[in-house]
């Protein structure tokens, strides 16, 4: 599961900052041009090194946080099979953070420093963690729409020119395949149960269905999205077409279940092939990528518990003669 | 902060408070290497931190076992790997025909064809 990374593009840090040889600038671009992988021993520029890991960092810390809305359930799960679909799901979201914080410090960041920057709040995650799950309904919602928007994004993604963040991402879409179908699963005995558990889900649906349309980032019209980005294949689709590839595939997967969708003016234009919505609160977008949702206080709470309770583990096995390395590919 | 998750209710969240990472705290890198099936080769798939190498095991099992056919695991620390610099790679870019070491630009067949056709003229 994952979030867009959300890319400032008026942050004074993702301007280009350094002039770099133009040669060795476009032997890279050609390299890119040439569908090859960029390697993390190869020449990059300082821009690629720093979007990237900035890109990959926000996904990994996505996985680490998404696992807790649904970790909170697993001991309130329906059944046992519930329960232990919801366990194997979970623990792939972490190895998914931990085989992603793996690429990450493959350009340089360390791990430690990016678990501090989560913890103290100074690194994002996708907005989408910051939304409580009340009922079992959001659980199907999460392990369907939410995971299926992530697939979107990271199919998407691993079509990208950084071989180590390519690599995690094809083992990282393998498992979701399961998530996916265990979500819908999940999704459709409610959407066939009792009154009850229909209006559950419907509710559930409600609820989730602004954080979803938030998932992709600002429309397209808002968002300065870098060409430079494209050209490096670091940011493969807009925003806009990543909604609208998740608007395709996932309305009519909801609405076949008899389910309604909470914007009357959704809808497919037939002669753009796009869909049309109504605006969703962008202002809260960015109140709650600053930090004032629902549950990042709550996320963040958990993450320094942990640190603080598990740290001696850690300290208990250190020993001196250690060397930091950095993870080969 | 009162949290929906009855877990989270159950911890003291505020004991967290004063968590701080301590950089010089870190578990060395290991790459690890998997087997799908017995008689094929290991394959480097991914990497992993951890404090020593059975630690790294352990969590290799976990991490690249669990969800596909394991026969083989094998890790090993990143600083124990050795590998060419990208200028050094150039080197196989500019590697001479080497057609002398391939078996099928030996034609010996017409040779054999002639040779038997002249011996039965004679």
């Amino acid at each position: 599961m994952y979030g867009n990374a959300f890319i400032d593009p008026n942050d004074p840090r993702n301007k280009q900052e350094v002039e770099e040889s133009q040669e060795l600038l476009d032997a890279f671009q050609a390299k890119i041009d040439n569908g090859q992988k960029i390697e993390p021993s190869d020449w990059m520029p300082k821009m690629y090194r720093k979007q990237l890991t900035r890109m990959i960092e926000q996904h990994a810390n996505s996985e680490l946080i998404g696992a807790l809305p649904e970790g909170t359930w697993i001991t309130r799960a329906p059944n046992f099979k519930r329960k232990m679909a919801l366990i194997a799901k979970v623990q792939d979201e972490v190895g998914h953070a931990q085989l992603l914080y793996n690429a990450a410090e493959t350009l340089g960041k360390s791990r430690e420093a990016m678990l501090n920057d989560l913890m103290i709040g100074k690194a994002k995650y996708s907005n989408v963690f910051n939304y409580p799950a009340e009922t079992w309904g959001d659980i199907a919602v999460i392990g369907f729409l939410v995971d299926g928007a992530a697939i979107v994004n990271q199919l998407i993604n691993s079509k990208g020119s950084y071989g180590p963040y390519c690599r995690a991402l094809k083992r990282i879409c393998a498992e979701e395949a399961f998530h996916l179908k265990q979500g819908h699963d999940n999704l459709v005995a409610l959407a066939v149960g009792t009154p009850e558990q229909r209006q559950m889900l419907q509710d559930a649906v409600n609820r989730w269905w602004q954080p979803l349309m938030h998932f992709f980032g600002p429309p397209d019209k808002q968002s300065v999205h870098s060409e430079q980005l494209m050209r490096w294949k670091v940011k493969l689709a807009s925003n806009d077409d990543m909604r609208n590839q998740f608007l395709d595939q996932y309305v009519p997967k909801i609405l076949e279940l008899g389910l309604s969708i909470p914007d009357p003016n959704l809808r497919k234009n037939s002669e753009t092939k796009r869909w049309e919505m109504s605006d969703p609160d962008w202002d809260e977008f960015y109140r709650v990528i600053k930090g004032d949702g629902p549950c990042n206080k709550e996320r963040l709470a958990v993450r320094r518990w942990v640190k603080e309770h598990h740290q001696w583990v850690t300290d208990a096995l250190l020993r001196p003669e250690r060397v930091r390395t950095v993870p080969l590919a | 902060m009162k949290s929906l998750d009855p877990r989270i209710n159950r911890v003291d969240l505020e004991k967290g408070e004063n968590a701080e990472s301590n950089m010089d705290n870190f578990w060395e890198s290991f790459e690890v290497f998997h087997q799908k099936k017995t008689g094929t080769a290991y394959t480097h798939v991914g990497s992993l931190q951890a404090a020593n190498h059975e630690m790294a095991l352990v969590l290799a099992k976990e991490q690249y076992g669990r969800r596909q056919t394991t026969t083989g695991l094998w890790v090993a620390k990143t600083s124990n790997i050795f590998g060419l610099e990208e200028s050094e790679i150039e080197m196989f870019e500019t590697t001479p025909s080497k057609k002398h070491r391939e078996a099928v630009v030996y034609k010996t067949r017409d040779k054999i064809t002639a040779f038997k056709n002249r011996n039965k003229d004679a």
